[in-house]
């Protein structure tokens, strides 16, 4: 049945690169003629309102005509007026270079003495120009010649740069990546102003032509790590690519995984450390979200604020993030273990405690706990998406109504209420691991009401062996824990002071693994001078 | 690809198919289907056994301990809240008793919790080897229980109005726990005592408790030692012999001597903060003989004498008297042990220890020749500290 499938997948493929290679066939090429050139324009754009054509003549004896094509909102319109409109209409005039038209080809002449914009590229092809126009640069078509200018003048509105409502930090830079490709490149060369940062962009998306934008450091990530990503984007063939967890979901390594293997922030700081530690960031216009690969596991639970605080409170707060999570993976399902198969286990006086607090609630401990879990997790979902004056009643009738009612009502024990809530609360401790940590939770809840213990070991143990499976781009997913990689440790069984941290993390296979002296540790003088 | 995937989701179901029936336990038991049994009694009544068992009202616990008075209007003071409930039930066998209290209780029974268990004084003459087999072979309760004697009737016990605790076994429980500090009862749990009585020995001692009148109700209270030669109880020591037998086994922790210094009641008491003991035994033609060696320290705690003692030679006097005092409690034990020919001590154990052939010799007739026991008794006595306070206010 499955090669049937397989069968019938394959034939979709090739009907659906036959249409594209169609598409690709038609004639493509400007004529000499302003009028064809403008016709062939508009049937390509059509007569949508946002795109303006506007006409004019060329200041010189001749008054030759041209057209120049941009949308509005997309293109800055004071650029065109100052550096489009005014050369072309007036400059040319007071110059008097009237004689010098004739002489050189009026495209050269209009790209070396009249436009004064920045960025202008010559195209023959009618679909690159249109990308242009769409991509919010202005084209210059002029009369008797058959090719294109395009103009840079993308600028559109866009919001100013904020700290990432998802990621706060205490003792960090306070900007964030925007929705605007060229803004988050700039934040990124701003923190790295080395040549080595090398940005290559792609184009990817039928319909959206989204540009997402790959940076990384030339000289230290691994040159087929980066062919390996580049490939691996190319090979989008979808209509449009809408945020960053949609490149996620096409490029990542076991799309089935509970967990995420590619790694996302709203952070400059964070994605230029990645990149400085051989990463490489996927930046894609019109998300404020930066995905760098290759991901670890452990990367969740480091925090960049962990580098800025002193090195023994990282620390301790580090554990405190690997027992928050463990313990709200495990505890639900462990107390339900507990309380209906190893009561033996727990303690005497907690044994009554906890039997006086249920004496009486009419469901087993199973479906207490995964009823709660349930509710939290739909407090927690019509929580986090509605506006904020009404979010806080949900809560209020989360947190009292159903939690002190339904003890107060006998319908579950506190201790049930309290594991809830203590759950959730360490959920959060760890932020990119709530998704898997969640269906982690419930699965294991369901186990434990089956099997107890026991049933939780072998769950815990296959998402291990699963976790252990896992790679990111060819790094293992477990790195630097499995395999065993001791000189990394020092990121993750503690923080190791900064002048410690010499060498870029092995885990990533570098080219360049050093990353600063080796002795850097700093020392007063002996005596005071 | 999609072959790879379609193995993995056929091995994945297998493995939990497999997982589901494999595992071995199927006691699914919801915490308000448990009747926490926290202590147990077994009598002798007439040839059938009564077993008491003890069980938990959680809910009591719980509106006993958080609000006094307040909760459901305080009306529990007359109708008698109580904490625990009580099942007695008789048959043939234990088991068969257990399985019959669920004939009564609403909620099986359940061991895993029981803290104390108590014999009562005429199945402990009777031997105890049947009664409990049942509690070391079934898997529920603990082989840390404590064990202990009635005095008198077990199920009396476990009827009496719980103290500090919210029951009467735990009550118990945290009494032999506290043993240490008088270190004038023993304290035994069940793994322990099946362990000592299938020694060379072959005795072994356990607590007895008994019902007190107390200012306003009956409560438990430890009062002496049971002696058991092979499973059967045949004696007890009273406290004083009870601490010298602690004394030889190195199990005085803590403790007060007092020291009689004048007949007109001068005394000074000397707290115990630590001890060694050990046995050298060596059999000899026409007996035994046995070495105990103890190591004492300890601290003085009461000078109630103007006499001022606190001075090189007073202290030294004092570790005489203390030495002395130990002396006679150790002995006092023995002559007990030996008019009762039970070998509490473990004089066997460490024969045999020494010279396991020998042993097979003496084997035989080891009642008649541990009678014959010679005693030596070696006692390093130690004061250490004197308090915060040195010379008496009113000295001579």
């Amino acid at each position: 049945m499955f090669q049937f499938i397989r069968k019938k997948l394959q034939f979709l493929k090739q009907l659906f690169n036959q249409a594209s290679q169609k598409r690709s066939d038609t004639a493509d090429k400007l004529t000499g003629s302003l009028t064809v050139n403008l016709s062939l324009l508009k049937q390509r754009l059509g007569e949508s309102p946002d795109i303006s054509y506007r006409r004019l003549a060329i200041n010189q004896p001749g008054g030759t005509k041209a057209v120049i094509i941009f949308i509005e909102g997309l293109a800055d319109k004071t650029a065109i007026q100052d550096h489009i409109l005014k050369p072309l209409m007036l400059t040319a005039v007071q110059r008097g270079v009237y004689d010098e038209w004739t002489d050189h080809s009026p495209l050269r002449f209009v790209k070396e003495r009249l436009l004064t914009s920045g960025t202008i590229q010559e195209t023959a092809k009618v679909s690159e120009t249109v990308d242009g126009i769409l991509s919010g640069d202005t084209a210059l078509l002029l009369d008797k010649v058959s090719k294109a200018i395009l103009i840079g003048t993308r600028g559109w509105d866009k919001r100013g740069i904020e700290e990432p409502v998802s990621e706060i930090m205490v003792k960090g830079p306070r900007d964030g990546f925007i929705e605007s490709l060229q803004t988050n490149t700039a934040l990124l060369r701003r923190r790295i102003k080395h040549p080595a940062l090398t940005l290559d962009q792609l184009r990817v998306g039928r319909r959206s032509h989204t540009d997402i934008c790959l940076a990384y450091l030339k000289d230290v990530a691994p040159e087929n790590l980066v062919a390996e990503v580049k490939r691996r984007i190319r090979q989008i063939d979808t209509d449009a690519v809408l945020g960053a967890g949609i490149i996620e979901q096409l490029i990542e390594d076991s799309p089935l995984s509970l967990f995420g293997t590619i790694n996302y922030t709203e952070r400059p700081d964070v994605v230029t450390a990645r990149v400085l530690e051989g990463r490489i960031a996927i930046l894609v216009d019109g998300t404020p979200v930066v995905d760098t690969v290759p991901a670890l596991f452990i990367e969740n639970f480091q925090s960049p604020d962990d580098y800025n605080f002193r090195v023994y409170y990282s620390t301790m707060i580090r554990w405190f993030r690997y027992a928050a999570f463990g313990l709200s993976v495990i505890s639900p399902g462990l107390y339900v273990a507990l309380t209906t198969f190893h009561q033996e286990i727990i303690p005497t006086q907690l044994l009554i405690t906890m039997a006086a607090a249920t004496e009486g609630t009419p469901f087993p401990a199973v479906i207490e706990v995964i009823g709660m879990g349930f509710v939290f997790e739909v407090l927690r979902e019509a929580g986090i998406r509605l506006p904020r004056p009404i979010g806080q009643t949900v809560s209020i009738v989360g947190a009292l109504v159903i939690g002190q009612a339904a003890v107060s009502a006998g319908l579950v024990g506190a201790p049930v209420v309290i594991l809830t809530a203590f759950t959730a609360i360490a959920s959060f401790v760890v932020p990119k691991l709530i998704e898997p940590g969640v269906v982690l939770r419930i699965s294991l809840t369901v186990l434990a009401g089956f099997l107890g213990v026991y049933g939780m070991i072998a769950g815990l143990l296959i998402t291990l062996i699963h976790l252990a499976s896992l790679r990111s781009f060819g790094v293992s997913y477990l790195a630097p824990l499995v395999p065993m990689i001791p000189a990394d440790l020092k990121d993750v069984a503690i923080r190791a002071p900064i002048w410690a941290m010499w060498r870029r993390p092995r885990s990533l296979h570098l080219v360049d693994p050093v990353r600063q002296k080796f002795r850097l540790m700093p020392e007063a003088p002996d005596h005071e001078d | 690809m999609s072959g790879n995937i379609t193995h993995r989701v056929c091995l994945i179901t297998l493995l939990g198919i497999i997982l589901f029936f494999a595992g071995g336990c199927w006691d699914k038991r919801e915490l308000d289907q448990l009747g926490i049994v926290s202590g147990t009694g077994v009598d002798l009544e007439n040839g059938t056994i009564v077993l008491t068992a003890q069980l938990v009202k959680p809910g009591q616990v719980k509106s006993a301990g958080s609000a006094s008075g307040g909760g459901e209007g305080g009306g529990g003071q007359g109708g008698g809240q109580k904490t625990t409930l009580v099942f007695e039930s008789k048959a043939g066998s234990i088991f068969e008793a257990i399985r019959k209290a669920t004939m009564q209780s609403s909620r099986k029974l359940y061991f895993s919790h029981n803290e104390v268990l108590i014999l009562g004084k005429a199945a402990a003459e009777k031997g105890v080897q049947p009664l409990l087999d049942f509690f070391i072979r079934d898997p529920e309760p603990r082989p840390t229980q404590w064990l202990l004697v009635a005095a008198e009737k077990a199920g009396e016990i476990l009827k009496a109005q719980p103290g500090l605790e919210s029951t009467s076994a735990s009550d118990l429980a945290h009494l032999m726990a506290n043993s240490i500090y008088t270190s004038e009862v023993t304290s035994i749990r069940l793994q322990d005592f099946f362990e000592t009585i299938s020694g060379k020995s072959r005795a072994a001692v356990l607590p007895i408790v008994k019902l007190q009148s107390g200012p306003d109700t009956r409560r438990v209270i430890l009062d002496g030692t049971a002696v058991f030669r092979g499973d059967r109880m045949i004696g007890s020591l009273n406290s004083r012999e009870t601490r010298g037998l602690l004394w030889v086994k190195g199990r005085v922790k803590n403790g007060i001597i007092p020291l009689m210094l004048s007949p007109d009641g001068e005394m000074a008491e000397i707290e115990i903060v630590g001890s060694h003991g050990s046995l050298q035994s060596k059999s000899v033609p026409g007996g035994i003989e046995v070495k105990a060696v103890v190591h004492a320290d300890g601290d003085l705690g009461d000078l109630m004498t103007r006499t001022d003692l606190v001075s090189t030679n007073g202290i030294k006097y004092l570790e005489r008297l203390m030495g002395s005092a130990i002396r006679q409690e150790i002995r006092a034990a023995f002559r007990k042990a030996v008019q009762l020919q039970a070998d509490i001590f473990g004089v066997g154990n460490s024969i045999y220890q020494d010279d396991p052939k020998g042993w097979s010799r003496l084997k035989s007739h080891w009642n008649e020749l541990f009678s014959k026991t010679r005693l030596s008794i070696d006692v390093k006595a130690k004061l250490r500290l004197v308090g915060e306070t040195t010379k008496p206010f009113v000295a001579h």
